[in-house]
Formats: C-alpha cells, structure tokens, sequence
C-alpha cells in the first residue's frame, strides 16, 4: 500500500501552504542584499533617468561634488557620519529600517577608520553618491509628495544604503582590534 | 527602452513573476521586495514547521531570501521559481543544523517526549489542521524534518536522502516512526 493514501499524510499534504511570520522579515534581508547589489547592474540605474529628470536642476552641483570625493585623497569620516545621520523620517515610516539605520550610522566612523584607506576611500564615495541620490529624491518629493513612484525609489535607495552600511559594519568587525593608517 | 520595459507595472506582463523575476536578476531591490511579499508565506512555514521554533525561522527564512539573491544570477527557469527558493530555504534550515552539530544526534534520538513548540498558529484555519500542527511540532528534529518534506510538501524518500547524506532505509524508518507518534498523540 502507497503510505501516501494513509488518512494522516493525506492530512499532512492538505495542510495550508502560507504561514505567514508575525513581523515584517524585509528590512533586514534588505540590509544584507548589499554585495549582490555592488556585482549587479543597480535598479537605481534603470530608474535614474526620472529621478534625474525630477531633479534636473541639482545634477550638475551633485556630478561635481561625486567627482570632488572620487578625486579626494581621503575622505573625512566626520563629514560621512554627518550626512547620514540626516533622518529618514518623515518620508520612510519604516521602524525597523529607521532604528537599524540608526544603529549603524552610531558605529559608522569607528568602523570606516577600521578600514584601508584605499577602502575607506571607496567605500566613503559610494555612501556620498547614495547619500546625494536620497536629496535629490527627497527634493523631488518635497515638490511631489504623493509620488507613488518617488515614495518607492527613495525606500529602495534607503535599502541600499542600509545595505552598504551593514556590510561596512560587517568588514569592520572582521577586522583585527588594531586601527589600520 | 530598456528603463521604460522594466519599469512597466508587473500586471501587464503576461507572467508576473517571471517578469519580477527578470528584473531581480538585473539587480531590482524593488522586484525583489515584491518576490518576498509574495512567497514569505510559504517560505516561513516550510521553516517553521521544520525547526518548530519561531525564531529560528525567521532567521532561516531572511538568511534563506539573502542566499536567493546571491544566486539568481544561477537561476536558470528549469523548475519554478517558487520551487527552488523552497529548496533554498530547506538547505538553510538543514544547513543551520549540520553546523550546529545536532544533526545526527537528533536522528539517533528519536523518542516519545514532546519537544518544546513555539508555533505561530495565525494562519491555521480548522480544527483539524490545527491539531496536527501542534503534534508535528512534538516529533523531535529529525523526524519532524523528515516527515514534514515527505507528507507535507511530497519529496520522495530518494530526494530526501540525497538531501540529508542519509541512507533511503533511514529516511523510511524516520517517517514510520513519526506517522507512529503523531497517531499516538492525534488519538490522546
């Protein structure tokens, strides 16, 4: 006899398929997507041009300053931790994204000067670039706030910044106590 | 033209998910996101009924989307996508167990005391299921993993052995003996 027609399993097989977790397991996956993202085309990239287009006007000031910190010698970890400390709020609603972003914006400078400098040169541009891509999303909204598609790009650019952070964070932890020059 | 197809809403492509699917591929957090809202379900139960532990779960099932990502440039559309993020998902929780060692330990350890339950029940919608819920969460590990792939989700013993380094004979012994506890506990 096929012990798949015994009364038991044919319960079992019917059970429900979904079960669904009591909290939203999002945010924190997204902060782990981030070595995926750096080797993959970024979906930023397949939206710029209506990000860019929304705020045409800060483009040129935003190239200049991506090409200051990409020529930059060194990149000053204060300046870094400053600009990502702005809030998310009131734009992102999402508490656990807020609160991690938080978290790992505190440990921020400790964990950059744990790096190269050559790391910590990379890794300071690329946080920029995100960083001037939220402002000007963030303008954009301020002259369209009901958006929908906006709403969406600055969460999904929010993800990656989290993203970048964690895995700053996670570097740094692997890292020997002695601070690298 | 490559912007405006990809950001066409899902809805209009003839297979949403295989669409989302695409666009994950090419690097889209945000179709991503919407593969997630759209399998947690599925995802989380497979790994709680497996671990029956509600924490565990939900790291299994982050750690099990984290590990999709990283691959779906490996995805080739053989089986279905909801298919092999299920497979994903069981190697976590299997993987999760071999590194802790407990494994074996808990295959030779097969015994009639319940283990301890932290079952969400939210989405359980009779009696009856309910009631076989809460004693699979009984079985211990080994036989609950077993049994849980083979009566819940239709492995078949090969599968399941393949999967665990296990002989078939052992699979087959596993799922006698959990079919032997879970009626001693549906009858108590």
């Amino acid at each position: 006899m096929n012990d798949r027609n015994d009364p038991l399993m044919e319960r079992a097989a019917a059970l429900p398929d979904e079960i669904n977790p009591n909290r939203d397991l999002w945010p924190v996956i997204a902060s782990r997507l981030t070595p995926a993202i750096q080797s993959k085309p970024s979906s930023r990239s397949s939206v710029w041009p209506i990000a860019l287009a929304a705020g045409l006007a800060l483009a040129v000031l935003s190239s200049a300053i991506t090409w200051t910190v990409a020529n930059r010698a060194d990149v000053s970890p204060d300046r870094i931790a400053a600009v990502i400390t702005e809030p998310a709020r009131p734009y992102v609603q999402d508490a656990e994204l807020v609160q991690i972003r938080q978290e790992l914006t505190a440990a921020l400078d400790d964990n950059l000067m744990r790096l190269s400098p050559k790391t910590r040169r990379k890794v300071s541009a690329n946080l920029l670039e995100i960083h001037e891509s939220l402002a000007e999303i963030r303008m954009a909204l301020d002259a369209d706030p009901n958006n929908g598609f906006l709403h969406q790009l600055l969460y999904t650019t929010y993800q990656q910044e989290l993203g970048l952070l964690s895995n700053i964070n996670r570097v740094a932890l692997t890292l020997p106590d002695e601070i690298e020059t | 033209m490559a912007a405006v197809a990809l950001m066409k809403p899902a809805h209009q492509n003839a297979n949403p998910q295989a669409a989302l699917v695409a666009r994950a591929v090419g690097g889209d957090v945000g179709a991503f996101e919407e593969i997630y809202r759209a399998t947690v379900g599925k995802i989380y139960a497979v790994c709680l009924r497996m671990t029956a532990d509600r924490g565990i779960a939900e790291d299994c099932t982050q750690a099990a989307f984290v590990s999709a990502w990283q691959k779906l440039d490996r995805f080739e559309g053989r089986s279905a996508f909801s298919s092999w993020l299920h497979r994903i998902a069981v190697n976590e929780v299997l993987g999760r167990h071999r590194s802790e060692g407990r494994r074996r330990t808990h295959l030779e350890l097969v015994n009639e005391l319940p283990t301890g339950t932290d079952v969400d029940l939210q989405s359980r919608d009779t009696g009856t299921n309910m009631d076989l819920e809460d004693a699979l969460q009984t079985l211990p590990s080994g036989a609950r993993e077993i049994f849980v792939l083979y009566a819940v989700y239709g492995y078949t013993h090969k599968e399941i052995a393949d999967t665990l380094g296990l002989a078939v004979g052992t699979c087959k012994a596993q799922v006698h003996r959990a079919r032997k506890l879970l009626r001693a506990r549906l009858d108590a």
